[in-house]
């Protein structure tokens, strides 16, 4: 028996209450919805004037693809616009519908039927269809595709893990043609309440164009892209730009207001300068530097927006196997040797809050104020338990490196405030290291791990406690143990029926770690955004929780910026 | 061209092959060491089978000494493989794409520092401790203590920021390229000026300039024929090895400018572990700067009869 609900809010979606938005009433309810989505100002800008353009930072960046499901790393600016996800993210981070108008779960948890819009279609005029969604998984799980990103689906689509070994054939994932071509059936290995979540990352490749090419490449091709998004392929030329256009035969949801999209290829350079020169329409601050002149600068500082993009946590971590980090009270004093206040204050604000624990504020499960007294700033405390760990101001204290990941100066900035702080509260001292990112990660996975204490971040990739808290499981990111905390993980994660216990569950799993001290959480990222006072629309406003600017993930077919984002006639002063 | 020569030629040539060889094996043995790889992400580790999928996909699955027989038996044939930063693409033809941008923004900068360059220092020479001199002495030292990264971020601030009068940067228009020529270019421009003016204060004390003055030869005959051609001698063996500098870029002025050019390659082959790139880029460069030195030797004897060998040039 199917479990249906009419209504769509973030908890029911997080926590697996499934049904959608739109429901299953009827498709003319996904039509009326659909057509609520697009909003634009009466001082709207002429059409020739919707031209957005931004600079697309290829440093790092292969810039090989459009398709999420071709590479993830290797995607280039622009990309993700020529088809769209079953489910979408309101700018409250509320799943919602995508191309699929609702969705259904069994009464086990473990199949789940995606009803998708019938009146898709791809430029070529085939209608989009459950078959597009299907080819696409299963070339994702194909070993000679080699995706980048079979991790999202391992464990969790039935016979994923087993195909990207090789043991059993494509045709036996877990994903197939439902009873009407247009329902997209998943059968999960156990019960997966947040799939709809998960289904933001479900863009398909066009089922004829992937079999015909052979790859998802066919749409780095003007002439043999082939869409079904709110834009088209209008130029690709990954070492100078990538252009989009607003996709004329368009039958989705998220009409578009800008009629045209400019990335601009760049290594290196000053963003924040280009935006100075009207040259782009938006740009991240990062640095320091950049933060101070945007706070001296009344115009700029109107056009700064910040949000947590996508959760991201700064944090120091411990081997906890060796010597002497395997001490809980060792941890413990450096834990409360942090001023955190202090450090955001003088490097970070307004880019970073405080971060007393692993999931930050707005998160599904985030338990911050109440987890906060464990970690927190306490001198006395800390030379207290150091003593106690066997350090006494900090005598015998063994010489310790701690690895730095890259070489980005905010990191290197942190990291002496962290070691000078210990150095002033506990009389130890840690010298610094950075290695680039594949030497990093290279100590970091080895077996058993050669990074003792390193300085890391993660950030979500679905809205969900278990995929931050997953990263502490046993054999993930790090070398920490812990059965109690696998097991809330685990036997929450898969729970469907009791939201309530499911979340105290990831409550309680996040306070064992915050506890044990195997991570010294610093603070949680926040980013910040310039976007030209000609950019309006509704989507850039605060959300319910006061965040600013375009929520993660951006401005995408995964969000509603698409037909809400419009340019106003003021861009003639700057263009 | 006499035999000797023809040997001598020959002789460095091999010499050359010999020595690209011998690093080609180094730094592919070497990069392989080095932690991490091309497939190193910085999420969660991938699990065993799948970065098995990748390293098959890539030829990297099997052991170091046969990929470099594999590397070697290819370039011979003139396939340098696929770069992992853009696996869409063969290394040739994203060499074939990116070196010609990075060559015309280096062939405009050698030649307008190099000319502004000798014309300086001729200039500051002949009218020596003149207030003409003091100008030159301090754009020269301006260029050469000034980091082009800082002299391009000025250039960006005041001309495109402020005045709005040029581009930040990007490629395919004359104006696009006058910041990064001029950032570009004022290093080697001041390198060049010193070396001419030393060389021509030197060479305008000798007792042969004094000499042809004292017979009353023209002033423009005794600086071209006498003074001029011998203060340059010095420089085509200072000069010339610079050159490959400036034909492979520069990280600094092309990621400034966004210049689509070879010179970023340099560092990201090596940060993000593209093992084809990296030796594609090695190769580039020892054949580069060796070929430089056979030249500028070559040279430097045509210009000195007394550095050549058995009455040829050597």
């Amino acid at each position: 028996m199917a479990m249906r609900d009419s209504r769509f809010d973030r908890r029911q979606a997080m926590r697996g209450l499934a049904a959608g938005a739109a429901g299953l009433a009827g498709l003319s309810g996904g039509r009326a919805f659909a057509s609520s989505l697009h909003q634009v100002g009466s001082d709207a800008a002429t059409a020739d004037k919707q031209v957005m353009i931004t600079s697309w930072d290829g440093e790092g960046l292969k810039g090989e693809c459009m398709d999420l499901y071709e590479g993830v790393y290797n995607r280039a600016g622009l990309s993700d616009l020529f088809a769209e996800p079953l489910t979408r993210m309101t700018k409250d981070f509320g799943v919602i519908p995508g191309t699929a108008m609702g969705w259904e779960c069994s009464a086990d948890g473990k199949v789940w039927t995606f009803h998708i819009d019938p009146n898709l279609k791809w430029s070529d005029g085939s209608a989009v269809t459950a078959a597009d969604y299907v080819e696409t998984f299963r070339y994702s799980a194909d070993p000679k595709h080699a995706w980048d990103f079979t991790w999202y689906w391992n464990g969790i689509i039935k016979n994923y893990t087993e195909a990207t070994k090789g043991t059993v054939t494509l045709d036996q994932v877990g994903v197939r043609v439902g009873s009407v071509p247009t329902d997209f059936e998943v059968e999960t290995v156990d019960p997966v309440p947040y799939l709809p979540a998960m289904m933001l990352y479900s863009w398909p490749l066009n089922k004829v164009a992937l079999n015909k090419y052979g790859s998802g490449k066919y749409n780095i091709n003007v002439s043999t892209s082939v869409t079904s998004g709110p834009y088209y392929l209008a130029e690709w030329q990954p070492d100078r730009r990538f252009v989009v256009k607003a996709n004329p035969k368009y039958t989705g949801a998220l009409k578009p207001n800008i009629t045209s999209q400019i990335a601009n290829v760049v290594r290196g350079g000053s963003n924040f300068l280009r935006y100075q020169a009207n040259e782009v329409d938006s740009t991240e601050v990062t640095s320091p530097a950049e933060i101070a002149l945007v706070n001296a600068d009344p115009e700029l500082s109107r056009q700064f927006a910040t949000n947590p993009q996508d959760f991201r946590t700064y944090y120091l971590f411990f081997d906890v196997n060796t010597k002497p980090w395997d001490n809980l009270k060792l941890r413990q004093a450096l834990s409360k040797a942090v001023d955190r206040e202090g450090i955001i204050d003088a490097i970070l604000r307004p880019l970073a809050i405080p971060a007393y624990s692993w999931l930050a504020p707005g998160f599904p499960d985030a338990n911050q104020e109440a987890l906060k007294p464990i970690q927190t700033f306490d001198p006395a405390a800390a030379k207290r338990l150091l003593a106690e760990a066997g350090f006494p101001d900090g005598r015998g204290f063994p010489k310790t490196t701690l690895y730095i990941r890259g070489s980005a100066q905010v990191d290197k900035d942190v990291c002496q405030a962290l070691t000078a702080g210990f150095k002033q509260v506990l009389n130890i001292e840690l010298t610094l290291e950075n290695l680039d990112q594949p030497s990093f990660m290279a100590k970091l996975n080895a077996k058993p791990t050669e990074i003792a204490v390193g300085w890391l971040s993660y950030g979500m990739d679905y809205f969900d406690a278990t995929n931050m808290l997953g990263v502490w499981l046993s054999g993930g990111r790090h070398s920490w143990k812990n059965d109690e905390f696998d097991r809330l993980v685990k036997q929450g994660g898969i729970m469907t029926t009791e939201p309530a216990k499911r979340s105290e569950m990831m409550m309680q799993a996040e306070k064992i770690l915050v506890e044990d001290c195997v991570g010294l959480f610093v603070y949680h990222k926040l980013a910040g955004f310039l976007y030209k006072p000609y950019l309006k629309g509704e989507i850039l406003t605060a959300n319910s929780f006061g965040y600013t600017g375009l929520q993660w993930p951006g401005f995408g077919t995964a969000t509603l910026a698409i037909p809400q984002l419009y340019i106003s006639s003021d861009v003639t002063k700057f263009r | 061209m006499s035999g000797a020569f023809t040997r001598y030629l020959a002789g460095r040539v091999f010499g050359l092959l010999m020595v690209i060889l011998a690093l080609s094996a180094v730094v592919f043995f070497l990069m392989h060491q080095v932690p991490g790889g091309p497939f190193t992400f910085e999420k969660q580790p991938l699990p065993a089978e799948q970065m098995a999928n990748i390293n098959r996909k890539y030829g990297l699955d099997q052991p170091v000494y046969v990929q470099y027989f594999k590397w070697l038996w290819a370039i011979l044939h003139f396939d340098f493989g696929i770069p992992f930063q853009s696996p869409s693409e063969t290394v040739v033809s994203l060499v074939q794409r990116a070196w010609p941008v990075t060559i015309i923004v280096g062939v405009i900068t050698i030649t307008i520092s190099y000319t502004l360059g000798i014309l300086f220092g001729i200039t500051a020479a002949v009218w020596q401790n003149s207030w003409i001199d003091r100008v030159v002495t301090f754009v020269a030292t301006l260029g050469l203590t000034l980091p082009s990264f800082i002299i391009g971020f000025l250039l960006v601030y005041f001309l495109s920021v402020k005045l709005r009068w040029l581009p930040t940067g990007g490629w395919g228009k004359p104006e696009q390229l006058i910041m990064p020529v001029i950032a570009y270019g004022l290093g080697p421009m001041a390198i060049v000026a010193r070396y001419t003016r030393a060389s021509m204060l030197e060479v305008l004390r000798s007792e042969y300039v004094r000499l042809a003055r004292a017979r009353g030869l023209p002033w423009h005959r005794v600086m071209l024929r006498y003074t001029l051609r011998n203060a340059l001698v010095p420089l085509i063996t200072v000069l010339g090895p610079s050159i490959p500098d400036v034909l492979t870029g520069s990280i600094f002025i092309e990621g400034m400018f966004s210049i689509p050019g070879l010179g970023r390659f340099f560092t990201s082959s090596a940060q993000f572990r593209d093992y084809p790139m990296i030796m594609a880029m090695m190769l580039m460069v020892a054949v580069l700067w060796g070929a430089t030195y056979i030249i500028s030797d070559v040279l430097y004897g045509l210009a000195d009869p007394r550095m050549r060998v058995g009455g040829e040039v050597r």
